[in-house]
C-alpha cells in the first residue's frame, strides 16, 4: 500500500518540515531538516542515537525553540494529535492503576473520582485493542515494560487521533505486543491516519512503513523503504561520520 | 475545512511579555492607589523659640533632656507621696540623674541644680561649651508632658516667672519633641 492510494480518504494531515534548525545551548541538533510526510501515510524516521529523532518529534509537538517553517495541513475538522512516548517510569509502589492512568490522560474529571461515563466505552475499547482489559486494575508500576507500553499505546488512541506520533513504540514491546501494534498500524492506515513513527527495528520499517527518512542531524535520505534501506545508505547513516552520504 | 497550522517555536517570549505586562499593571495599580490615597506628612515646623530635641541638641544636651523626662515622672511620683515637690538634695540622694553628681553629670557640663517655686528645677551649666542650662517644669497633671527649656549663654539667670512669654523674653528656648516620618523609633518613658 502506498501513500498515494490512501490520499483520497486520508483524514490525517500533511506535515511539512522546511529548513528546520534546532540549536540547544551550543549543540546543533537539527540542521536544515526538510522533508514532508504525506497525509494518511506511515512515515518512519530512522537514525543513530542522538541523531535528533526525538527532538524532531518534540519540535513537531511545539516544545522546542526551532527555526524554520513547520506546518501541519489539516484536511478536515478533526485536529487531534496522539502521542506515544518512548517509555514512562513508574515507581512500583505508586498506587496508580491502569484505569487511573487512562482516566488521568483521557478525561477532565479528576482520576480519583473514577472513570467518567462519557469516556469509559472508549477506554474499554482501547484497552481491549491492546489486550490489557483484564489487567486494568493492576498498578502501573507492577506492569512489565511491554504491558506498560501497551497502556501508553491505548492512551494514544483516545480520542481518535488524525495524526499519531510514536517514539520507538516497539522497543519495549514483547512479541504479543508487537502483533498488537502491527494490527493497530493497519487500522490507522485504513482510517487514513497520518503516522510519524520513530523506529530502530529496520526490518519492521521495511515491512510496515510507506516512506522512511534517515535522520542524523541532517536528513540523509528520504525515500520508500525498499529504496532507502540499502546496506550502503544504512552504513552511512549509522557511521560515526554520517556526513558523507548526500541527500537521496 | 482544510487548514494549515504552523507550529510556533517554544519559547519564553510570550510568557516573559505577559509577566512584564502583569508587573506593569501591578505597578500602575500601586502607583494609582498611592497617588490617590497617600497622605503627605511633611516636617512639622517648629516655632522660633523652640528647639528640636532630635536635631538641635548636642549629645550632652540630648542625654540631659532624656534624663529630665525620666526624672519628671519620678518627681511627680515623689510629690504625690509626700505632698510637696522633692528637693534637689533628695533627688540627688535617690541617685536620680541628672540631679546626682556622678561621672556622667561631670562630663555633661556639671550642672548645679536648684529648685524653683512652682515645681520647677533650674540646672546651671558650669561649662556652656558642653551643654546649655536647663529649666525643668514638672506639670501637676500626670498626663502632661514635662516642659524643658534650654539656654545656651553663660548668663543663665534664674527666670522671673515660669510662663512661656517670660521665659522667651529672657532668652530661653523650649525643647520640643515631635513624631514625624524622620523618627524610626520613639521611646515613651
Amino acid at each position: 500500500m502506498t501513500a498515494a492510494a490512501n490520499l483520497p480518504l486520508a483524514a490525517g494531515p500533511r506535515i511539512e518540515f522546511a529548513g528546520i534548525d534546532l540549536t540547544l545551548g551550543r549543540t546543533r541538533i537539527l540542521e536544515n531538516v526538510a522533508f514532508s510526510v504525506a497525509p494518511g501515510s506511515v512515515h518512519a524516521i530512522v537514525g543513530p542515537n542522538g541523531g535528533g529523532k526525538s527532538s524532531l518529534i518534540k519540535t513537531l509537538l511545539g516544545q522546542m525553540p526551532h527555526q524554520g517553517q513547520l506546518t501541519l495541513h489539516w484536511p478536515s475538522a478533526g485536529e487531534v494529535i496522539g502521542y506515544v512516548p518512548q517509555a514512562l517510569e513508574f515507581d512500583r509502589g505508586l498506587p496508580m492503576t491502569v484505569d487511573d492512568f487512562m482516566a488521568a490522560m483521557c478525561q477532565r474529571r479528576p482520576a480519583f473520582l473514577g472513570l467518567s461515563q462519557r469516556v469509559r466505552p472508549a477506554i474499554d475499547a482501547a484497552l481491549a485493542q491492546v489486550g490489557m482489559l483484564d489487567k486494568r486494575k493492576r498498578r502501573m508500576g507492577a506492569l512489565s515494560g511491554g504491558e506498560r507500553q501497551r497502556v501508553l499505546l491505548a492512551q494514544g488512541l483516545i480520542p481518535e487521533p488524525q495524526l499519531l506520533v510514536l517514539d520507538e513504540p516497539m522497543s519495549a514491546l514483547d512479541e504479543a505486543g508487537i502483533r498488537v501494534f502491527e494490527q493497530l498500524l493497519h487500522g490507522w492506515r485504513k482510517a487514513g491516519t497520518t503516522v510519524l513513527w520513530i523506529e530502530h527495528d529496520l526490518e519492521a520499517v521495511l515491512r510496515l512503513a510507506d516512506r522512511v527518512t534517515g535522520l542524523s542531524r541532517k536528513v540523509l535520505f528520504d525515500a520508500p523503504p525498499a529504496e532507502a534501506l540499502t546496506p550502503e545508505r544504512l552504513l552511512g547513516l549509522f557511521s560515526v561520520h554520517p556526513r558523507s552520504e548526500s541527500l537521496a | 475545512m482544510s487548514r494549515a497550522q504552523v507550529i510556533r517555536p517554544a519559547g519564553a517570549g510570550h510568557e516573559t511579555l505577559y509577566v512584564l505586562l502583569a508587573a506593569l499593571l501591578i505597578m500602575a495599580l500601586a502607583a494609582g492607589v498611592v497617588s490617590l490615597r497617600g497622605e503627605r506628612e511633611d516636617e512639622q515646623p517648629i516655632a522660633a523659640h523652640q528647639l528640636d530635641a532630635r536635631r538641635d541638641l548636642n549629645a550632652a544636651e540630648q542625654g540631659l533632656h532624656t534624663d529630665l523626662w525620666v526624672a519628671a515622672e519620678e518627681i511627680r511620683a515623689l510629690g504625690d507621696e509626700t505632698g510637696t515637690a522633692p528637693s534637689v538634695a533628695a533627688l540627688a540622694e535617690e541617685g536620680l540623674p541628672p540631679f546626682a553628681a556622678d561621672a556622667s553629670s561631670q562630663s555633661r557640663g556639671n550642672h548645679q541644680w536648684t529648685q524653683l517655686p512652682g515645681g520647677a528645677y533650674l540646672g546651671r551649666s558650669q561649662d556652656p561649651q558642653v551643654a546649655g542650662s536647663f529649666v525643668l517644669i514638672v506639670a501637676q497633671d500626670s498626663a502632661a508632658q514635662p516642659d524643658v527649656w534650654l539656654r545656651r549663654d553663660s548668663a543663665a539667670v534664674t527666670p522671673d516667672a515660669l510662663d512661656p512669654n517670660t521665659l522667651i523674653a529672657a532668652g530661653w528656648q523650649q525643647v520640643v519633641t515631635h513624631y514625624d516620618a524622620g523618627v524610626t523609633r520613639q521611646h515613651r518613658h
